[in-house]
């Protein structure tokens, strides 16, 4: 078992904090000085919210990806506290995607929820990471945990380019990719610029709240490990399997 | 859409981030100060 360096439990830090508030202010201020949208009107606004969410939820999934091949590589489990301290975090931007888009759709489109391709997919894949987690629970080893969850971690990757390109092979209610298209972005440059800032900070935020969730991560495989080595054997250790194959 | 109307949603869309923002990063605060809590108190 690789077990996590000590931490000698050095104070932790406030700056990611501030840093995160920050970030959100900045959004905020930015998203809403810029007009509104001459269609949507103020209900553009919360594309400063929802688009950035959902950029997160990529960007998380992908590092806990990364996280989890250089895991099933190295055997390191930093690797895995990586790969889990995002996929959490990504969890929370996914769900608060889906919600912001249901937001967004009851005034422009008339419903909360359809079963469009896009909104579709985002649940699944929504709900295939709350199972990433779950599964994270199914055993105290955290070498068994690291593995099991860096398989899930790997292969459920898949979803990340299938619910970005879902509006683009299905036919679907959810507006097509109107920033990266070949014929340049769609949209007047101001809300363009809007999007970038409020995209970009976002990002700090979540490299933010990454070294939080990482410092997190370290302390509970620290008291697991710790609860570990003060355990006597457990039930049943003692029982040694009899050699039947002998008697063949 | 009366633009009042649309504000309100707004408001909902950013009252929704940022509470789900503050709720999610007290949770990973709250769970720190208590994991060091239980190292501290075992070594």
């Amino acid at each position: 078992m690789t077990s996590p360096e000590k931490s000698e439990l050095s104070p932790s830090s406030v700056w990611p904090w501030v840093v995160m508030a920050g970030a959100g202010l900045v959004t905020f201020v930015a998203a809403m000085s810029v007009s509104p949208d001459v269609v949507q009107g103020q209900l553009s606004r919360i594309m400063y919210v929802h688009v950035p969410s959902a950029w997160l939820a990529y960007l998380a999934f992908g590092i806990t990806m990364f996280g989890s091949a250089m895991y099933l590589w190295k055997k390191n489990l930093k690797w895995d506290r990586l790969a889990h301290s995002s996929a959490e975090i990504g969890v929370f931007f996914t769900g608060l995607a889906i919600a912001l888009g249901m937001t967004w759709a009851k005034p422009t489109w008339g419903v909360w929820w359809t079963w469009d391709a896009r909104l579709t997919l985002t649940a699944i894949m929504f709900f295939v990471y709350l199972g990433y987690l779950a599964l994270r629970r199914t055993t105290d080893n955290l070498d068994l945990r690291a593995k099991r969850a860096s398989i899930l971690g790997v292969v459920a990757i898949i979803q990340v380019p299938l619910v970005h390109f879902s509006v683009v092979w299905w036919r679907s209610l959810h507006q097509a990719p109107t920033i990266i298209r070949p014929e340049g972005p769609e949209m007047d440059t101001s809300m363009v610029v809007t999007l970038l800032i409020a995209v970009a900070s976002f990002t700090v935020m979540y490299i933010a709240m990454m070294i939080k969730r990482m410092e997190l991560a370290r302390l509970d495989d620290e008291i697991t490990i710790e609860e570990q080595s003060h355990q006597g054997p457990a039930a049943g250790d003692a029982v040694v399997a009899p050699d039947l194959a002998g008697g063949i | 859409m009366d633009p009042s109307v649309e504000w309100n949603w707004v408001l909902l869309a950013y009252g929704l981030t940022y509470g789900a923002l503050v709720l999610f990063t007290t949770s990973i605060a709250v769970r720190i100060t208590r994991a060091r809590k239980k190292l501290v108190e075992r070594a």
